[in-house]
């Protein structure tokens, strides 16, 4: 028994002892922080390592390359580049901050946990003075609403791209399958649908519309929720934390907030998705699939794709060269809804608030947003390889690129209207739809109205569960009863709390409507 | 005089071989066990990767709300506790049953095969196969759809249906465990004495009679033992196999889910290290009770066999 107890004490101490050094290490770490109020200093020679979401293209080394030897010259320091991909990400992007490893810069954006990660401090502060200090070409250009923008508590964390841009989404469908079918154009929902009916009736090895994947579960659901919300009296669109899946009457100035299933539309949005999940329009087990819908497309198991205007740009470009049998042809998915004008902070870079050299990286960033050069290698690759200028602000694009896509390597955070350059050629038709996208494009009521959860943690983390099972579930149409199903996901909402959130959440948007009234 | 030393330095010196025996083992259990144990405080702070685990502000019982507040508590302890139940019960008699057939089988090679072959679905990665399930009971491609379509019958839709889970679970489980198991307890039927069998022969019992009298009650001290070492995990779900061969399938959760699934992907959902560590420990603190409970009530039948 006694000696039993002496190896308790033994080990006992020896636990404390690991747990002081661990105090002395961040406490250490703190101190070292601190003193960071010194003119650029680039004597030593650092390599920054900075994330990308995606896979790594063929030529990204040799890109690297170029943009490296002009780094070293410049401030000393070089860039390694580290991929997550998209299947990946939303696991990888939150652990890679935990887990002790040593990285410097990271592509973020407000879907891609800015917001969650910068409460969380897991990003550096960008101050004025820092940027004035290590960053001046971008001090100088940065647009100060997207300045404004990145603030997150009075603090910005991120340096949000310099780039004004919507989102739109448009389908991709199989030339050759709409030719054999007689199918004209698969530009709405109607015709996408009547498109599916041929494919299912046809051809028993495709999947129409392969969607499922974390990425697009509520890719569908979307598109006929913001059509139906867009035509309705009401105007709903949705507000804060998109988990929550609350929503507005854009109209309405009390800003009551509801949950998605408690509006008119919800409920006949899912009728319509439970009815083309059973008529296969995807697959029965559409909800493990691990590909997302355009790279089922890619490989040829699905008949069409729905995606965004950019992922269909470098889709196509590459799909033409690869099987031009298919004869790819693209086409508005927006259905007469205005597609939204993104916030700046749909793309932009952030530093990891642990990394060794934030200077530096803050430095380095400058580079890759304000430097021509530099800009232009990571957006579209080695000019005379990849591209060849056509004009100042347009470029076409070479056979090679297809190892180095245009617009296509995780660089939107570094998109800068200044450089930017569009594609000429590229899909047909697509020009005239982007003039009338941008024509149409507005900004919704509550875009850049932020939702501070602090005081509902619990309630958003219990709606999160939920959000993730059995609204996805509705939202790909996987239901037996909706009805039913819609009073029970309301019945589970409220039992975690839904009630609070909302109330929380409106009273909070008060408050926004009235600070940006004036 | 020797009666002075230190009692504990003197029994390392005395039992060094032994004490090198245990080290590696020691040495595992501190790193692995331990030291991580640390972690718990996560439970009642509010984690930021600026601060740390051990700076980071703390709150109390604030992150162990949310667990109960979403209603899966109860669903996913119950869950784990009667999956694990069954798997134990259905591996440990299909691993007996498997040893004693084994045994008596006659041909050495014969055994042997045998023997190797049910081990090797032990080192299957769960990743693969839980690629086998899918691509057996996936609805359009599937091998089993394929097959039903081809002989004219309605195909079978799997991944939407709740009953079918429980049973495609504990068979896999069995088919990835019960070689293993099966090792284990041929040992211990290997390790009886062979005199038994023989005054047993001599007698003229049945081969029956042999199993029942002989076999079975000498190798009741491992079963005892293998069922309290699984009482410890009872609380514990397979997480590999639940992710891996239910895909996290959100549309069969009700009876797929159990904690350590849960914890999983409400982390990678939330990114709040705090509250499903305390789901965590709330697992952990559950299991320990077992454990206890367990012990104790084998310690009533059979004092000898009990852990501690």
């Amino acid at each position: 028994m006694r000696r039993k107890t002496r190896i308790g004490a033994l080990l006992t101490a020896f636990l404390l002892g690991v747990g002081t050094l661990g105090v002395c290490g961040s406490e250490a770490f703190a101190a070292s922080e601190s003193s960071e109020v010194s003119a650029p200093d680039i004597s030593e020679e650092v390599t920054l390592v900075m994330y990308l979401i995606g896979d790594r293209p063929v030529d990204n080394d040799e890109v690297f390359a170029k943009i490296n030897e002009k780094l070293k010259a410049e401030i000393n320091a070089t860039i390694d580049v580290k991929f997550m991909s998209w299947g990946e990400y939303e696991q990888k992007y939150p652990l890679i901050f935990a887990s002790g490893e040593d990285w410097d810069i990271i592509y973020t954006a407000d879907w891609c946990f800015y917001n969650a990660q910068a409460t969380k401090q897991g990003f550096y502060e960008i101050t004025k003075e820092a940027l004035e200090t290590y960053a001046p070409m971008t001090a100088e250009t940065i647009y100060p609403e997207a300045w404004e923008q990145a603030k997150v508590n009075g603090q910005v964390f991120m340096l949000p791209m310099n780039y004004k841009e919507i989102t739109s989404y448009v389908y991709m469908v199989r030339g050759d399958l709409m030719d054999k079918y007689n199918i004209e154009s698969v530009a709405s929902l109607d015709e996408a649908e009547a498109y599916m009916d041929a494919i299912v009736a046809n051809e028993p090895t495709l999947i129409p519309l392969d969607v499922g994947s974390d990425y697009d579960k509520l890719f569908v659901f979307d598109r006929m929720w913001e059509k139906a919300n867009w035509e309705s009296e009401e105007k709903v669109s949705g507000i804060g934390t998109w988990q929550a899946i609350g929503s507005v009457s854009e109209l309405d100035d009390e800003a009551v907030v509801k949950g998605n299933y408690d509006q008119a539309e919800f409920g006949g949005v899912v009728e319509r998705l439970k009815d083309w999940k059973d008529r296969g329009f995807w697959s029965k087990n559409a909800v493990v699939n691990t590909q997302n819908n355009t790279e089922s497309f890619q490989a040829g198991k699905s008949a069409l794709a729905l995606c965004n205007a950019n992922t269909a740009k470098s889709v196509y470009a590459q799909l033409t060269t690869e099987h031009p049998e298919w004869d790819i042809r693209v086409f508005d998915a927006q259905d007469g809804v205005p597609p939204v004008l993104n916030s700046y902070l749909a793309n932009g870079m952030s530093i990891f608030s642990k990394s060794k050299n934030p200077e530096r990286a803050l430095m380095a960033l400058d580079y890759l947003r304000s430097d021509v050069e530099i800009n232009n290698l990571f957006c579209y690759g080695i000019e005379g390889k990849h591209w060849e200028a056509s004009g100042d602000h347009a470029l076409v694009s070479l056979p090679d690129s297809a190892n180095y896509a245009y617009d296509g390597n995780c660089n939107w955070g570094v998109r800068n209207d200044a450089s930017w350059r569009v594609v000429e050629g590229g899909i047909p038709g697509l020009e005239e739809l982007n003039n009338v996208w941008k024509e149409n494009a507005r900004s919704r009521r509550f875009q850049t109205f932020v939702f501070d959860d602090s005081n509902v943690k619990n309630e958003i983390a219990a709606i999160t569960e939920i959000f993730n099972t059995d609204y996805k579930l509705l939202g790909l149409g996987f239901t037996d009863d909706p009805k039913n199903d819609i009073t029970k996901l309301k019945e589970k909402m409220t039992a975690a709390g839904a009630e609070t959130v909302y109330a929380e959440m409106q009273k909070q948007a008060q408050e926004f409507l009235s600070a940006n009234v004036e | 005089m020797k009666k002075t030393r230190h009692p504990f330095l003197h029994d390392l010196k005395e039992n060094r071989v032994k004490w090198l025996m245990i080290l590696p083992a020691a040495i595992v259990v501190i790193l692995m066990c331990y030291i991580p144990m640390g972690g718990i405080v996560l439970a009642f702070k509010e984690f930021n990767y600026h601060d740390g685990i051990f700076g980071s502000p703390w709150v109390g019982l604030k992150n162990f709300e949310y667990f109960f507040q979403s209603g899966k508590a109860w669903t996913t302890t119950r869950n784990t506790i009667l999956y694990n139940i069954a798997f134990l019960c259905v591996n440990t008699l299909l691993q007996i049953t498997c040893a004693i057939l084994l045994s008596e089988l006659a041909g050495k090679y014969f055994k042997r095969i045998t023997q190797s072959i049910m081990f090797l679905p032990y080192f299957i990665s769960w990743v693969v196969v839980g690629a086998f399930i899918y691509n057996m009971f996936n609805y359009e491609f599937g091998a089993v759809n394929s097959f039903l379509r081809a002989l004219g019958m309605e195909p079978l839709d799997v991944y939407s249906n709740k009953a079918a889970w429980p049973v495609i679970l504990i068979i896999v489980s069995a088919f990835k465990n019960v070689g293993y198991g099966t090792v284990m307890y041929l040992a211990s039927i290997v390790g009886i004495d062979g005199e038994m069998f023989e005054a047993a022969d001599l007698d003229g019992a049945s081969m029956w009679q042999k199993i029942r009298y002989i076999t079975l009650p000498c190798i009741r001290p491992t079963v005892v033992l293998l069922f309290l070492m699984a009482m410890g995990t009872i609380m514990k779900g397979d997480f590999q196999m639940f992710w891996q061969v239910t895909g996290n399938n959100p549309m069969v959760l009700d009876v797929t889910d159990v904690i350590d699934t849960y914890v999983t992907r409400s982390l990678l959902n939330l990114q709040e290290f705090g509250m499903t560590s305390a789901a965590g420990l709330y697992q952990s603190g559950l299991s320990f009770i077992l454990v206890l409970i367990a012990n104790h009530a084998v310690k009533k039948v059979e004092p000898d066999y009990a852990l501690f």
